[in-house]
């Protein structure tokens, strides 16, 4: 399980397509920064760090999606998944290994993210204004669980549907849909004027979705206790890999 | 005899359409097994049920001694290679790093064969080019040398000559003779390319619509397929009275048909019949290659008949 671990670790890093998503992702943030300064310089005023650290935020999601369906699929395609079952190596083995390739992923996206946003802040920025060291530590730590949960779904969604082109339309359709929702939940939750109206069900569910569904974890900084965040990552984690378990462990190869 | 492999009355069914249906087949230790059909006939199928892949609807298959479903079969599968539809190979990593890849998921303790087999593709000169940028014939060869990692005792090809140049489908034939020589590695290879299957194959498997029509060794296959002159005449036992003494070999295909298997001076002939009086009706020369062969066996549906073997 290890070897295989490790081996799928270093085909991410080898991936070509996964190199391009990094150096995508220091352009993203590096033009980001540019236009935030040439706002600035248009319309007066400064930068302040919060802006360029949790640019990444925005676009995680989708970034993280694409990037573990492409990588993912690549492999289903060039026939890697089943020369590693046709190599003797068990469909649990495979399919973790996968999974933790994707995870691996988002952990690795996030630190790129954290990292680059925080020296182009230096450079650009006239530093934190809003929020401390620990609330911003709190909030990359959410976001890098959010990319491994995010990457850990995406991950499954290949190897359940694996070979099929639907898994793009499925994985970056929920991405999408679910980045709408979040506007509305957390519009609906934490109205800018008055209070929620909200109330039975569709307050249930929508607190739900607040509290519990990684998907809109990067919406807002965090606003409940930590311990949400992590049962939300974990849970999403573990339920794509218990139900990606079983549906590839009874999936036909082709 | 001693086999790689064993189907026992394999079947797979997709919805309604009987995929493979009752398939016997089996595939002796260090043959170079030909595996013949036409595209839909149940190839590609048989291979993907051979390499777990899929799951036999019915029936069942044994590698090397382990039956499926037991415990055995995965430490089993570790000793067989296969190199199905295309190469599976890591596109943006180099041909060493690509056998590295495979050395590390079969969890071998090292990598001292990698070097070994890059030689013995011919992929050592390779460097850092990356396999993105590979021929199809050196990626196929890289398929080869991936599926080499484990040191195989059995390998299963499908198609692996199929879009390759000349030069490219030479070097394939050769390193498959040479592995099959040196190493004694058993060898399923599935091809449409039946000539070139000619020049490597011991044993040969054809299959169509889901059923096995007929297994034959090369030698049973020559024999089908060696040159003849096709007699049509009104007594074939005369026809045989003449061959028996003229010391010629023939085989009888019905009242009025025999094959004869030797050059004849037909004038000659003619005299004898005459003389014994036999009319002769037709006679034609026969030179079945392996396509002819392969199309007369599996030409038509009425061909394709419930496994025997």
């Amino acid at each position: 399980m290890l070897r295989n671990l490790y081996a799928d670790a270093r085909k991410t890093l080898y991936c070509k397509g996964f190199h391009i998503g990094l150096a995508l992702l220091v352009a993203y943030l590096i033009i980001n920064g540019i236009y935030n300064l040439i706002l600035c310089k248009i319309f007066g005023g400064y930068i302040i760090a919060e802006e360029l650290i949790f640019s990444f935020n925005g676009v995680a999601i989708f970034w993280i999606t694409a990037s573990t369906l492409i990588i993912s699929d690549r492999d289903f395609a060039d026939g890697c998944i089943r020369n590693k079952l046709i190599s003797g190596v068990t469909r649990t083995d495979t399919f973790i290994s996968a999974v933790f390739g994707g995870m691996l992923q988002g952990v690795i996206y996030s630190l790129v993210a954290f990292v680059g946003s925080y020296l182009i802040s230096l450079v650009m920025s006239k530093g934190f204004f809003d929020y401390t060291a620990p609330e911003t530590a709190g909030f990359f730590l959410v976001t890098v669980m959010t990319c491994i949960a995010i990457g850990a779904f995406s991950t499954t969604l290949v190897m359940v549907f694996g070979g099929s082109k639907i898994v793009y339309v499925v994985g970056l359709t929920l991405a999408f849909g679910m980045s709408l929702l979040t506007e509305d939940v957390l519009d609906k939750l934490y109205p800018g004027t008055g209070y929620c109206k909200l109330t039975g069900a569709k307050l249930a569910i929508y607190t739900f979705i607040d509290k519990f569904v990684p998907y809109s974890y990067l919406a807002a900084m965090p606003h409940h206790s930590f311990r949400y965040y992590l049962t939300g990552c974990a849970g999403l984690t573990i339920i794509s890999i218990v139900t990606g378990l079983i549906i590839f462990g009874k999936k036909e190869i082709k | 005899m001693e086999y790689v492999f064993k189907a026992k009355n394999l079947s797979k069914r997709y919805g309604k359409f009987d995929a493979l249906s009752g398939v016997n087949l089996e595939i002796p230790k260090g043959a170079i097994y030909g595996f013949v059909g036409k595209n839909g006939a149940g190839k590609t199928t048989l291979i993907r049920l051979m390499c777990g892949l899929q799951t036999p609807t019915d029936g069942s298959y044994e590698i090397m001694g382990a039956e499926l479903g037991s415990k055995e079969i995965i430490k089993v599968r570790h000793r067989m290679g296969a190199v199905v539809e295309s190469p599976a190979i890591y596109k943006d990593m180099t041909a060493r790093d690509n056998l590295v890849q495979q050395c590390l998921m079969l969890g071998l303790p090292d990598y001292d064969n990698v070097d070994d087999i890059l030689k013995l593709v011919g992929l050592s000169d390779t460097g850092k080019k990356k396999a993105r940028s590979f021929s199809l014939g050196m990626r196929q060869r890289l398929g080869i040398g991936v599926a080499l990692c484990g040191d195989p005792d059995f390998i299963i090809l499908d198609e692996p000559i199929n879009g390759l140049d000349p030069q490219g489908i030479i070097e394939i034939r050769e390193l498959i003779l040479k592995l099959n020589k040196e190493r004694g590695i058993t060898f399923l290879i599935s091809s449409h390319i039946l000539d070139e299957l000619a020049k490597i194959a011991t044993n040969y498997g054809f299959i169509d619509h889901g059923h096995i029509v007929r297994q034959m060794s090369a030698e049973e296959l020559k024999q089908e397929c060696r040159k003849s002159l096709r007699m049509k005449v009104s007594d074939v036992s005369l026809l045989s009275k003449i061959m028996d003494e003229k010391n010629v070999e023939y085989k009888v295909i019905d009242g009025n048909t025999a094959d004869v298997y030797a050059e004849l001076n037909f004038s000659d002939v003619a005299r004898d019949f005459e003389k014994v009086g036999c009319n002769i009706i037709k006679m034609e020369e026969r030179d079945e290659s392996l396509e002819a062969f392969y199309l007369s066996l599996l030409g038509g549906g009425d061909n394709a008949q419930k496994s025997v073997c």
